[in-house]
């Protein structure tokens, strides 16, 4: 695909099975979003198809692919008036058959999710009147309404405490593995990659990528090709981590 | 601030409008009491019931449906663009409908003057969405702009036409494009649209409120954007020309309207479009009202009332919304 001019991700085959958590790791500008509006069907490759269950995303009406495939983008634009609850029900817009109506099925996943991330209490509060973490929970929980077979997640630690990232990893984690889901997000640190994810994606620099369950690729080698940084190799507790080194 | 559900607030606006709306029959430069009205429309003849059936019914009807689009195609312009400054006239609209049916008029071809109307805002309707859209998607931004330029382009031969046209034609020409009911006449098509633009509204209302959170963010929960943004901006222009080839450019309503319910809390489109409606045709009603009853037998431009309504009320919402804020 080409962004301002510049042609990113090129050759790349990949496939995603259900129970498998992917991070996407690179560095600035490398196309780790564009991948993820291709997969979702937002943006066409230049070359090649993305298919869901064998079929081309692009033969999908755009509910029936939102219901197996969906994005929460990193940004969106803030023009919502709407109270905390019916933004996360927004995730279930691609559910609901009535243009009307919303089904039992819409109240309770929109009320599991609000519990989920603990923001239950605010659902009647002003979605714009939340706060920038608060906002980021509201988001991650509209994704989880639209319960799609695999989630794609752009950078969803952001603006998350650390309790808030560990709650929201492992559920990612329990969701692939015992609701059958497949789950990819961009993520910039490396270290909880081991603990939450199965597989990952390098994309490099020089548009080329690497591919593969964690413990192979999550080497020292490879992650200072990937970052063009030097990373020292501390073991704790038996699991590697890596620091950058300055 | 107290908070009513957006239901009950709804049904409670279009019950107000309403009555405004009958009051406002026995006004004007003959006040008909109300008991009058209801005793002439259950007698069906003399001299109130001529008034009514033949003057004050069709203009108040020709108003409220003007007040109603404008509002309802202000509001749809603002979720499009994701733009709160959007009105219904921001595409040149207004400017290509008033350059049609001046010329008609100059051009000694007055009859004509609706269709060519509907000819230049059709014009123009097409023309900003050839030059706007040939990027990937519609970008707001791109969208405004050229609007702004076609209508300033028009604008410019408006005022040409202006210019050379016979003296005597001026003052009704201007009085026209500040927004006139005088010679309106209320039309199936106009009643029509707006209709179907509450329906659109009520149907398609939540994928509406996706789109304020931006085309990307809307397709990935599963709204067909294109398609949804190709409706609104037809539908909205639509609403616009309906309004100006009849009326003239009634300002400040479509601009204004959504904005007051906003603040009153109501923000779902499945509320705000039909309420929008209620509340347009109502403000335009009023304004018409007094604009031909304070200066009465003289009658001012509906549009110069429109503005100086709007302004205070807005203005006081503003500043009321703010403290609740803070």
């Amino acid at each position: 695909m080409i962004i301002g001019g510049r042609v990113l991700l090129s050759g790349l085959s990949l496939v995603l099975g259900l129970g498998e958590n992917w991070a996407i790791l690179g560095a600035n500008g490398t196309g780790k979003s564009s991948l993820l509006r291709l997969l979702a069907g937002i943006e066409n490759p230049l070359k090649g198809q993305v298919l869901a269950d064998g079929i081309a995303t692009t033969a999908f009406s755009k509910k029936s692919l939102a219901r197996q495939i969906g994005l929460l983008p990193q940004f969106e634009e803030d023009h919502y008036w709407g109270c905390v609850e019916e933004y996360v029900g927004l995730g279930r817009f691609s559910h609901s058959a009535g243009l009307w109506a919303k089904s039992h099925d819409d109240q309770i996943m929109t009320q599991r999710a609000l519990e989920n991330f603990e923001i239950k209490d605010l659902s009647n509060r002003e979605y714009r009147s939340l706060s920038g973490g608060e906002r980021q929970r509201a988001r991650l929980a509209s994704l989880m309404a639209q319960d799609p077979k695999l989630f794609l997640w752009d950078e969803p630690l952001e603006n998350l405490d650390y309790s808030g990232q560990m709650k929201f990893l492992s559920w990612v984690c329990d969701l692939t593995r015992k609701n059958n889901r497949a789950s990819m997000m961009v993520i910039h640190d490396i270290n909880l990659l081991s603990r939450f994810f199965t597989h990952t994606l390098m994309i490099f620099a020089d548009g080329s990528h690497l591919a593969g369950a964690c413990s192979e690729t999550l080497t020292l080698s490879n992650l200072e090709i990937l970052y063009q940084t030097r990373f020292d190799q501390v073991m704790h507790d038996g699991a590697r981590l890596f620091v950058p080194s300055v | 601030m107290m908070r009513i559900g957006q239901s009950s607030a709804l049904f409670l606006v279009a019950c107000l409008s309403v009555f405004v709306a009958i009051a406002c029959i026995s006004f004007g430069s003959v006040s008909i009491p109300v008991a009058k009205i209801v005793e002439s429309i259950r007698s069906g003849e003399g001299v109130y019931w001529t008034v009514i059936s033949q003057l004050r019914f069709p203009r108040v009807l020709v108003a409220f449906v003007s007040g109603a689009l404008l509002a309802m195609s202000g509001c749809l312009l603002q979720t499009l663009l994701r733009n709160p400054l959007a009105d219904p006239y921001i595409f040149g609209i207004s400017s290509g409908a008033s350059l049609g049916v001046l010329g008609a008029l100059v051009f000694a071809v007055p009859t004509y003057s609706i269709p060519f109307g509907f000819l230049g805002a059709g014009l123009v309707i097409v023309l900003v969405a050839l030059i706007a859209r040939r990027g990937a998607d519609w970008n707001p931004y791109r969208l405004i702009l050229t609007g702004v330029m076609v209508s300033a382009g028009l604008n410019a031969l408006i005022s040409l036409i202006l210019v050379l046209s016979p003296p005597n034609m001026m003052k009704g020409m201007i009085f026209w494009m500040m927004g006139d009911l005088t010679y309106a006449q209320p039309r199936v098509w106009a009643g029509a649209l707006a209709i179907l633009i509450i329906v659109f509204g009520v149907f398609f209302g939540r994928a509406l409120d996706a789109m304020s959170l931006g085309p990307e963010r809307a397709l990935a929960i599963g709204v067909s954007v294109k398609r949804l943004e190709y409706v609104v901006y037809l539908l909205a222009s639509l609403a616009a020309v309906a309004v100006v080839v009849e009326g003239g450019a009634i300002g400040f309503v479509g601009l204004v309207v959504p904005h007051m319910i906003r603040m009153t809390g109501v923000w779902s489109h499945r509320y705000l479009i039909p309420m929008s409606a209620c509340v347009g045709g109502a403000m335009v009603v009023v304004a018409d009202t007094l604009a031909r009853s304070v200066w009465a037998p003289v009658q001012l431009p509906v549009g110069v009332m429109t503005a100086l309504i709007g302004v205070p009320i807005l203005i006081y919402l503003l500043n009321k919304r703010s403290d609740v804020r803070n």
